[in-house]
């Protein structure tokens, strides 16, 4: 273990902020303190090391072409996709024109004397070309839809190929979990229904257009919340369990000071983690926490010696001796470190 | 054509004015993606998906962060995801790591200290292969792309307090594992 302070200076000395004369303190100690002076030195060659690792990396000529031409492939698709959509609400309004065009002209009605007869006929065919626009507007509409959809597939299947069968295991619906993989969501896309009525074309294009816009780009900021969200619904499941265990009384418990109870707790899941536990943290008055972990009891030694170090007050009690085989559960107390 | 005025035409679907804005970010994504999947196959591969990801993405930039904080993030979250995903197969490659990310050797330098740092650099690109991805993900933003706190806490979602944790945890980690093979670094030296 090394001695308090060094450990701080080492980051220091990593981010480049170590003025002269603390580094030859640091030196001074090093030459001092055998235990810190195997730290220290690894610290330095550390530092000497990474000063010659290249931020930049050059890609491999094939590799760069590749992602050019996925990118302008995409692009394409995404061209094709919204003049698809386009033509199909288009053409809709199209014909449903020329169906009330072919109605008023009265080409298909015989020749009348009579007004009233006239528009007996004027009606008839109306109500004719209606039904007829409504089944053609039907049917344009559905294979506008198909071939978007089959544009959009071939999309998604390119981008979603390798993963498709080996989705991160998150629990959540399809939705989100596409969400979670930053993919869009397979959705069949919306078309204007055909309700028998006749679309003005400016409507027809206003549709259109106001469907391009519902598209959701992918990764908005509300994405990348609704991605959190996703993974926390998956610790959700853990925090579950460990509720269920915190019925059960823990093993041992064990209090820490820190000078952020927030920051401590992150960090003792983080350490959880890699003890391959989980943790459930649990405020309480007071601006405390208590934090259940459920570990391994072989493992349970070494992170409460891991736990201890967090310990703010510069006085942190021994930690406990876990015993038994199996599954454990600690409950850490951290608790507020006065101010000085 | 500077960066919004690129933003701007990649929005509205331009794939030109996207890949000349990406190009200027690719090398670094690049970096990222080989240290974080420790093989080029992999990284290439996250390389690929992170920028189709951005390209989805890009007409939903809204200027909140920087446009490279918005892209490393992305990045990261592409090789987590491929990481999560193949996490009981790890598959290094030192090697190719030494090769591509390092800057070439001195001049200067004798047969035996050439041999000598390789063998060095390839350890510790072994080591930083060897640490839990959060903690691998802050320390290569911090000590190899060379990101400020703030910015790495953007990058990875969580608050700067965290990630002063990981990174220096990470870099303890690292010291240990460098303390315990002190052969291959004493003759390096500082």
């Amino acid at each position: 273990m090394i001695c308090k302070d060094v450990s701080g200076m080492l980051d220091r000395l990593m981010d480049g902020e170590l003025t002269a004369d603390e580094r030859r303190e640091l030196e001074a100690h090093g030459r001092e303190c055998p235990e810190c002076a195997e730290e220290i030195r690894a610290a330095f060659e550390m530092k000497a090391l990474f000063e010659e690792a290249l931020p930049e990396v050059d890609v491999p000529l094939a590799v760069q072409a590749k992602w050019r031409g996925a990118v302008r492939e995409a692009a394409k698709q995404d061209r094709k996709k919204k003049w698809t959509r386009w033509i199909g609400s288009a053409a809709a309004a199209v014909v449903v024109l020329a169906g009330v065009g072919l109605a008023l002209n009265g080409s298909l009605a015989p020749k009348q004397n009579s007004t009233s007869e006239k528009l007996a006929v004027v009606q008839e065919a109306a109500v004719a070309a209606e039904a007829n626009e409504v089944e053609y507007a039907a049917e344009a509409v559905n294979e506008a839809d198909a071939v978007a959809e089959v544009a959009y597939e071939a999309n998604a299947v390119d981008f979603a190929a390798e993963t498709a069968d080996e989705a991160p295991v998150i629990e959540t619906d399809g939705e989100s979990e596409a969400l979670a993989m930053g993919y869009d969501a397979p959705k069949s896309v919306a078309m204007p229904e055909a309700t028998g009525e006749p679309l003005p074309v400016a409507e027809a294009a206003g549709a259109a257009m106001e469907m391009e816009a519902e598209e959701p780009a992918m990764e908005t900021e509300e994405a990348f919340e609704e991605e959190d969200a996703a993974f926390e619904d998956a610790a959700a499941g853990d925090q579950a369990m460990c509720a269920a265990l915190a019925q059960q009384s823990p093993a041992c418990e064990y209090a820490i000071q820190a000078m952020s109870v927030e920051v401590a707790c992150e960090v003792i899941g983080d350490l959880a983690e890699e003890f391959e536990g989980s943790a459930d943290v649990q405020s309480v008055e007071g601006g405390s926490a208590n934090v259940y972990v459920e570990l391994d009891a072989a493992s349970a030694g070494e992170f409460l010696a891991a736990v201890a170090k967090l310990d703010d007050a510069g006085n942190p009690a021994e930690p406990p001796r876990v015993s038994g085989e199996g599954t454990v559960l600690v409950l850490l107390v951290v608790e507020p470190a006065e101010g000085e | 054509m500077e960066e919004s005025r690129l933003i701007q035409r990649a929005s509205g679907g331009d794939a030109a004015a996207f890949n000349e804005l990406l190009g200027q970010h690719e090398r670094r994504m690049y970096a990222v993606a080989l240290r974080m999947c420790g093989n080029p196959e992999d990284a290439q591969d996250c390389l690929q998906e992170a920028m189709l990801r951005v390209w989805r993405a890009i007409s939903g930039f809204k200027g909140q962060s920087s446009f490279s904080t918005w892209v490393y993030r992305i990045t990261m979250n592409t090789c987590l995801d491929e990481l999560r995903k193949r996490k009981n197969r790890p598959n290094t490659s030192l090697d190719t790591l030494v090769e591509a990310g390092w800057s070439p050797p001195d001049e200067g330098d004798t047969p035996e200290r050439h041999a000598l740092r390789r063998e060095a650099r390839q350890s510790l690109e072994g080591f930083i292969q060897e640490l839990p991805e959060d903690m691998r993900a802050a320390v290569v933003l911090r000590d190899i792309q060379g990101y400020a706190y703030d910015e790495i806490a953007e990058i990875l979602g969580t608050n700067v307090g965290t990630i002063k944790s990981r990174i220096s945890r990470g870099r303890e980690k690292l010291r240990e594992k460098i303390s315990a093979r002190s052969e291959l670094f004493d003759r390096y030296g500082v």
